[in-house]
């Protein structure tokens, strides 16, 4: 995946969300990336301290909640954990289900002094 | 010292993707134009599955293709020797994804109301396509006998993503230990809904299946 670009785009999001003379005194972004969101933390990491480098932005990191997989069966309304990448209701069966969690790229918060 | 503050921002990091691909969708929708995303790794024939519906279908459906790729028009080019009428290329210059804005700038001269389907074809890649919405109304997954049976499992997120799932290359099978009922029941595991084609762009087997349900699509 190309973290470098996600790494912009937060960039990007948080220069909309703060104005211009704040960007230097932000600590820390708050990031949710599921596990099947094809992100890598590290990866992402590590463009994002590249992308900042000589910016305002450079004493900033990120805090990366990993977001595991889970789904809701459509048939018997169960709520469960999906492992091992099996998609089916561990209830009924059923491969009728939807991923409610798991593939999130968000940006949960922005803290700043 | 002074107090740390926290801003809650609570946005998707693609929402701008996002925002632009819900206008092509309504577009899309608008006219009645039955839309696909087809992603593949690189090689399983997208390309070839594309020229083959072009030239059985192009008298009878109204089709147009956005082909995406790294680099050249080769695509786009072939797409057009076989009797696309309407194709636009996209070079993305190392982007390895389209993304919806790439796609708004391809519709732009194309007349939507004068069309029944939208094939979109992707840039070869398994992983970062699955990510940007691209207004469509499914994305459709191609696999082939040459690849490896348990790609379903080593790239889920697409195969989930996926409502159809064509396995290329039938005239292959046999050459290589690659397992046809191994690969499929490999990716109903991953996503149990997925309507699964099998058949040969090279010799033919299996594409009126294709052709048929493509008809379908377009009345609904």
């Amino acid at each position: 995946m190309h973290e470098l670009r996600i790494a912009e785009a937060v960039i990007d999001t948080v220069r909309r969300e703060l104005d211009s003379e704040k960007l230097s005194s932000v600590e820390t972004i708050g990031l949710r990336i599921g596990v099947m969101s094809g992100v890598d933390p590290e990866s992402l990491k590590f463009s994002f301290s590249a992308a900042t480098s000589g910016t305002e932005l450079d004493r900033s990191g990120l805090e990366i909640e990993i977001i595991p997989v889970q789904a809701h069966c459509e048939k018997c309304h169960k709520d469960f954990a999906v492992d091992e990448l099996i998609f089916r209701c561990p209830a009924c069966g059923t491969s009728d289900i939807n991923m409610t969690r798991g593939d999130e790229i968000e940006i949960s918060f922005i803290g700043y002094k | 010292m002074t107090e740390s503050k926290k801003i809650i921002v609570e946005k998707k990091v693609l929402s701008e993707n996002d925002r632009i691909a819900a206008e092509i969708r309504e577009s899309l929708k608008k006219n009645r134009v039955f839309t696909m995303n087809l992603v593949s790794s690189p090689g399983s024939g997208k390309t070839s599955l594309l020229e083959k519906t072009l030239a059985t279908l192009g008298n009878e459906l109204r089709m147009a293709v956005i082909a995406g790729d790294v680099q050249t028009e080769n695509d786009a080019n072939r797409l057009l020797k076989a009797g696309g009428k309407i194709i636009r290329p996209i070079v993305t210059g190392g982007a390895c994804h389209l993304d919806a804005r790439m796609v708004t700038k391809a519709l732009e001269n194309i007349k939507l109301a004068d069309l029944d389907i939208l094939f979109i074809e992707n840039v070869g890649n398994l992983v970062c396509p699955s990510s940007y919405d691209l207004g469509e109304d499914m994305k459709v997954v191609l696999m082939s006998t040459t690849e490896g049976d348990d790609k379903p499992l080593k790239y889920p997120g697409m195969f989930r993503r996926s409502s159809v799932m064509i396995l290329n290359k039938i005239d292959l099978l046999g050459l290589s230990d690659f397992d046809a009922d191994r690969a499929i029941s490999n990716a109903r595991q991953i996503n149990g809904n997925l309507e699964v084609f099998k058949l040969s762009c090279r010799t033919g087997e299996g594409l009126n299946e294709w052709y048929d349900w493509l008809k379908k699509g377009v009345i609904k």
